[in-house]
Order: structure tokens, then C-alpha cells, then sequence
């Protein structure tokens, strides 16, 4: 169900108590119906969901999603971590607040609270592929001579401009999956471009960048022909359900269930269907190597347009009508009735205590 | 009762209340009603099954043929063996084994046939998987809505064996008026105090009304909780629990009153 679907569903039973001029506007339903939905996600516990990320090579932290409410489990390379409270931190390590280093982490703990929580695997891993911080500004490369130039995404593209001079900086080193190469900067003319040397250095990492003009993560990448090249980190999907039928994705092999999907069209002259965010599950979810797995509380998905989809199903959309109801004759106007208030808001609460219990969720 | 009867045996009690409702909002409540209920008792219990292709540990639960969705599974078993597939907590995949993901079920010791002599060691055979296999758990998995809910099965498993039986709760489809209800007849006044009650609330200072309504509707989820737990009475994968409503309202008018006998 969509919000303007949900929209005139509430307004026929607002609307019968007053036929004259609206006393709730579509934009105070909406402010309701997500308020309701984020109390719902809170109050039943009931949607889960994972997340995959590399650990900070400095900090041995990793940050959380936007939608991130409570972690309940966390692999590292495919092996459970202990979650140990912060007071508990010292039966893992007694230095494990120093940045000391160790092959593979066996425990985390947590600071914070909400998307500001960070997760902080003790030791830090010394091994394996592991990301610097996100920079928000650029990459300094320096071009052989002595000119130096900041590397940045704009747009989707690799940007080239020339920095101000500074201490050396040591190049970004990337794997391209089997050999390394160190980014360099060449010049041919009067153009400036990015290229990757071969490099016989090992210690080579993730470097991500964020795009100066969408704000869409990027990772720098070398192509298996050494070439520079970025990588955008959109959502992943691997199976989709379309009125009732499972939407099979092929692959250039012909190898179905699984891909990456950012936008989908019918072959039904004048339908389009459009995936406007990672949707569904990702039905080969593994922990990666060298990568850490947190499986967490979430939200449902936000509602902030009358386009947006409500991502439940039909059995629940009783309980939010019920809770959005609840804020609506509270609000002071016309039409406040705070009886009616009270008791959907009691019969919402009760209705989503009933389902968490059903569903076992701690 | 198909849904047109259920919609005027409330039109006609609301008629008593001098409440008047359209058709299509009568529906929609009845409807509503209908879907919350299987929410809250499970009671569409329905058989169906998935395919397992390509080795993974994430699997959907399943759709029935006319678009009811599953959202709790009540028994899982593999098809190729019969064999339940058992329900835990993710933490307690651990216990099977500390790489559990896309960890393929291995050999049960104590099978000579798979031993191997030369090797000294139980040689992995795919092909008896299943009939002295290691028993399979599984933990759900966002079950908020049917494109993101998912069991996670473990030990995956092997693929030439691609079947899991699920027999799980639906959320049945909308109501037309000539279809009827998957609901005992005895437990569709459910669905009449359901609809009484959004009309109550739709109606302005008929709150109290609305509250008894919606006690009666939750009186008959109690009776048809207490009939599903006594059809399974060693206790399923999922079910529903007694629904525990008490509530009191006090109307502004007798607060008012209240307030004024205290003055005095």
C-alpha cells in the first residue's frame, strides 16, 4: 500500500465526523503516519536486517546505518563475536583501548546510541582488506615532478585538481583482486588523469570517497587492465516479488537468482516499475571475508511522500491506522477528542505487544 | 457468512445506534478486521513450500496460489526426507557451528559406508545428505513484510535437494462480497464487532461505544487463540498468545461531574 492509498483510508474515517473544510491536512498525516511507523518498528522489534562493512584500519570501528537501532548479533569473517557491555571490555583485553592490533577480533562492544552508534571490534585486525576512514574531501597524489593533486569523485567521475603543496603524501594503494597498484597521476598534453602503476606492496586497502556533487559513496577501484575506475555502493537486491511472482535476474551467463538490481522496467508499453531504494532481501547475504556482519533492529522504511510505499504487510496496517488515528484526535484543533485518543493509543500499544510477543523478538 | 451478510448484520446493528456507515467503508473495516485477526490468532493456516536453488542460507517464506502471503511458519521439513527443520534463535547457530554460513550439511558419523579407509577420514557425500543428514534449524528473519521476511536456514542445504514443506499462518487476501471468510463461522462475529468498532470511531463522541465494540472483538481472538494452541497441544513454531486488553474510560463530561462532587 502506498501513503495516498493509506491517506484516503484515514481520511473516510476523519472525514465523517466533519464535512466541511479538512481539520487535518495531508502533510499532518503523513508527519503522523511516520512517527507511527517509527514507534511500530520500535515497539515490535520486528524488522530485522544486516549490514556489511569493512572495519576503520585505524580505530577497528565501523559506523552504523541511518536506521540503526539496536545490534543483537555480529559476525566478523563468518565467526560470531562476543557483545560484551563496556565494563566487560577488560576480560577481552586489558589494552583494548590502545589501537594494538591482532589477527582476527573476537569480541565488540558499542558507543553510542541510534545511527551515531559505533561498533568497536577488539583487536583491531591486522590482516586482510580493511577501509581508511571515509574522506569527504579528496586523495593527494603527486604527479612525477613536484606537482601535487587532490583526487576526487564529482559527479560519478574521477576528478583531477591541482593541491597546494604539503608533506608527500603516500599514494593509494588498491588490489584489483590479485596484484596491487599505486594511483599515480599522469599527464598527457594538457590533461590530467588518474592511472595505476603495478607495485610489488602488499598492504594494500579500500579507499572510499564521497561524491562532491550526490553525496553517493564511491570506492576507488584498478580494473584487472590497470585502469582507475569507481565503483558506486548502491543497494543490493537479489530477488523480487511482483504481484505474487518472483522475478527471476539473469546474469551475461544466464545464471539465474541472483544481481544487482537499480532499476527495473516492465515490457508493458506505458509501465514502469522503479526501485527506489534497496528493497528485499538479500538472499545471499554473507559475511565477507575480512568484512563484519551486524545484524540489527531497524526501521521500516521511511514515508516522507504520498508515492512512498509502506513496507508492511496487510495484517499490520490496522495497528498503524490505529496508532496514526491516536496522534490525529489528539492534536488540538476542532478536532481533538481525547477519549477517542486515549484509547487508540492503548489499543495501538496493546496491538503491537501482542505481536512482539508472537514473534519472540527481544 | 460471505462478506455482503457480515455487512449488513453490522449496517443493521449500527442502524440501532443511529450510525450510518456507506458500503465501502463498511467493507473496508470488515476487511481490515479480517487481516488484523489472522495477525493476531494466525488462524489462516495454510500448507505451501519453497525452492532452494543455488546453495544459500536466506530463503523467502512462501506465497499461496491466490497471493496470501506467509508471515509465521508453524512446522518447516525438508521435502526430499520429511525431516523438521527446527526453530532457534541466530545466536544459537553457534552451537551447530561457529562458521555456520554456507556451511553445507556434513556427514553424521558412525555411517561405515562413508568411511574412508584409504583416507582415514568421513569422506563428505552429497548424495547421502538427507537420509542420515544432520538435522537443519532455522531462525525468521524480518517478518514485517513478505519481501523482506525470510528464514535462514542452516546447514544449507544441498542442492540437488531444492524443497522446504512450510506449513505457516497467512494473511489472507481482500475480501470480495460474495467470498467468505477462511474463519470458522463461529469466530466471524469477530469480524462484526471489528467493523462496529471503526464505525464507533468514526463517529464523533461515540468512544465508549467504540471500547465495547472492540472488547467483544478481542473476546473472540482470546476464544479462537484458545482453540488453535488446543488443536497443537505440543506447541508450535510460532503461536499466537492470549490478547490482554483491559482499559478504562472516563468520559471529559463525568470527569467534569467527578471534579465538581469533590469540590463540594
Amino acid at each position: 500500500m502506498n501513503v495516498s492509498t493509506f491517506l484516503a483510508k484515514i481520511k473516510s474515517l476523519v472525514s465523517e465526523d466533519y464535512i466541511s473544510a479538512p481539520l487535518w491536512n495531508d502533510a499532518e498525516f503523513i508527519g503522523y503516519l511516520r512517527q507511527t511507523l517509527s514507534e511500530f518498528s520500535e515497539l515490535t522489534g520486528l524488522i530485522d536486517k544486516t549490514l556489511i562493512s569493512t572495519l576503520s584500519g585505524s580505530s577497528g570501528e565501523t559506523n552504523t546505518s541511518d536506521d540503526f537501532r539496536q545490534v543483537y548479533y555480529v559476525l566478523y569473517d563468518q565467526e560470531q563475536q562476543d557483545l560484551a557491555q563496556l565494563g566487560d571490555m577488560d576480560f577481552i583485553a586489558g589494552d583494548w583501548t590502545t589501537t594494538t592490533t591482532g589477527t582476527t577480533p573476537t569480541a565488540c562492544t558499542l558507543f553510542g546510541i541510534g545511527d551515531s552508534m559505533k561498533i568497536r571490534f577488539v583487536p583491531i585486525p591486522s590482516g586482510g582488506v580493511k577501509y581508511k576512514d571515509p574522506q569527504t574531501a579528496a586523495y593527494s597524489v603527486q604527479c612525477p615532478g613536484t606537482t601535487r593533486y587532490e583526487i576526487t569523485i564529482a559527479d560519478g567521475a574521477i576528478s583531477v585538481t591541482p593541491s597546494a603543496s604539503g608533506d608527500l603524501p603516500s599514494p593509494p594503494i588498491i588490489s584489483d583482486g590479485e596484484s596491487c597498484y599505486e594511483l599515480c597521476i599522469t599527464t598527457a598534453g594538457t590533461g590530467v588523469s588518474v592511472s595505476a602503476t603495478s607495485c610489488p606492496s602488499t598492504g594494500c586497502d579500500v579507499y572510499h570517497l564521497t561524491d562532491t556533487v550526490t553525496d553517493m559513496l564511491y570506492t576507488l577501484e584498478v580494473s584487472s587492465s590497470a585502469v582507475a575506475t569507481t565503483r558506486a555502493m548502491y543497494g543490493l537486491l537479489v530477488q523480487a516479488s511482483l504481484a505474487g511472482t518472483t522475478q527471476e535476474f539473469e546474469n551475461e551467463l544466464g545464471d539465474n537468482n541472483y544481481g544487482v538490481v537499480v532499476d527495473a522496467y516492465s515490457n508493458t508499453a506505458g509501465h514502469e516499475l522503479r526501485l527506489d531504494g534497496s528493497y528485499g532481501i538479500c538472499a545471499y547475504g554473507l559475511c565477507a571475508t575480512q568484512n563484519a556482519m551486524v545484524w540489527h533492529k531497524g526501521n521500516v522504511c521511511d514515508t516522507p511522500l504520498k508515492q512512498s510505499v509502506i513496507n508492511l504487510s496487510d495484517g499490520f496496517i490496522p495497528v498503524i491506522t490505529h496508532g496514526v488515528l491516536a496522534l490525529a484526535y489528539g492534536h488540538e484543533n476542532e478536532g481533538q477528542d481525547l477519549d477517542k485518543a486515549k484509547l487508540l493509543r492503548d489499543i495501538f500499544l496493546l496491538e503491537c505487544k501482542s505481536i512482539k510477543q508472537l514473534f519472540q523478538r527481544k | 457468512m460471505d462478506l455482503l451478510t457480515i455487512r449488513n448484520n453490522i449496517k443493521q446493528s449500527l442502524e440501532d445506534d443511529n450510525v450510518y456507515r456507506t458500503d465501502i467503508f463498511l467493507d473496508n473495516a470488515i476487511n481490515d478486521g479480517y487481516k488484523l485477526l489472522a495477525v493476531l490468532s494466525l488462524f489462516d493456516e495454510r500448507r505451501g513450500s519453497v525452492d532452494v536453488t543455488g546453495g544459500r542460507n536466506f530463503v523467502c517464506l512462501p506465497t499461496a496460489s491466490d497471493g496470501a502471503h506467509c508471515i509465521a511458519p508453524f512446522y518447516i521439513a525438508n521435502a526430499s526426507t520429511g525431516s523438521r527443520v527446527n526453530p532457534i534463535q541466530i545466536d544459537d547457530f553457534e552451537f551447530y557451528h561457529n562458521r555456520w554460513e554456507s556451511r553445507t550439511s556434513a556427514l553424521v558419523e558412525g555411517d561405515d559406508a562413508l568411511w574412508d579407509e584409504e583416507e582415514d577420514l568421513w569422506e563428505e557425500c552429497e548424495d547421502q545428505w538427507g537420509s542420515t543428514g544432520e538435522t537443519m534449524y532455522y531462525s525468521l528473519f524480518s517478518p514485517h513484510h513478505y519481501s523482506f521476511s525470510a528464514i535462514i536456514i542452516c546447514p544449507i542445504q544441498n542442492v540437488t535437494r531444492t524443497k522446504l514443506n512450510v506449513i505457516g499462518a497467512y494473511v489472507p487476501i481482500t475480501l470480495t462480497s460474495s467470498a467468505e471468510p477462511r474463519l470458522a463461522e463461529g469466530y466471524q462475529s469477530a469480524l462484526f464487532h471489528y467493523g462496529r468498532f471503526v464505525a464507533f470511531v468514526a463517529e464523533p463522541g461515540r468512544a465508549k461505544d467504540a471500547l465495547s465494540s472492540y472488547q467483544e472483538f478481542v473476546k473472540v481472538i482470546n476464544n479462537l487463540v484458545a482453540d488453535q494452541k488446543s488443536r497443537f497441544p505440543s506447541g508450535r513454531d510460532y503461536e499466537p498468545l492470549p490478547v490482554e486488553f483491559t482499559y478504562d474510560i472516563i468520559t471529559q463530561q463525568q470527569q467534569k461531574e467527578e471534579t465538581k462532587a469533590d469540590e463540594r
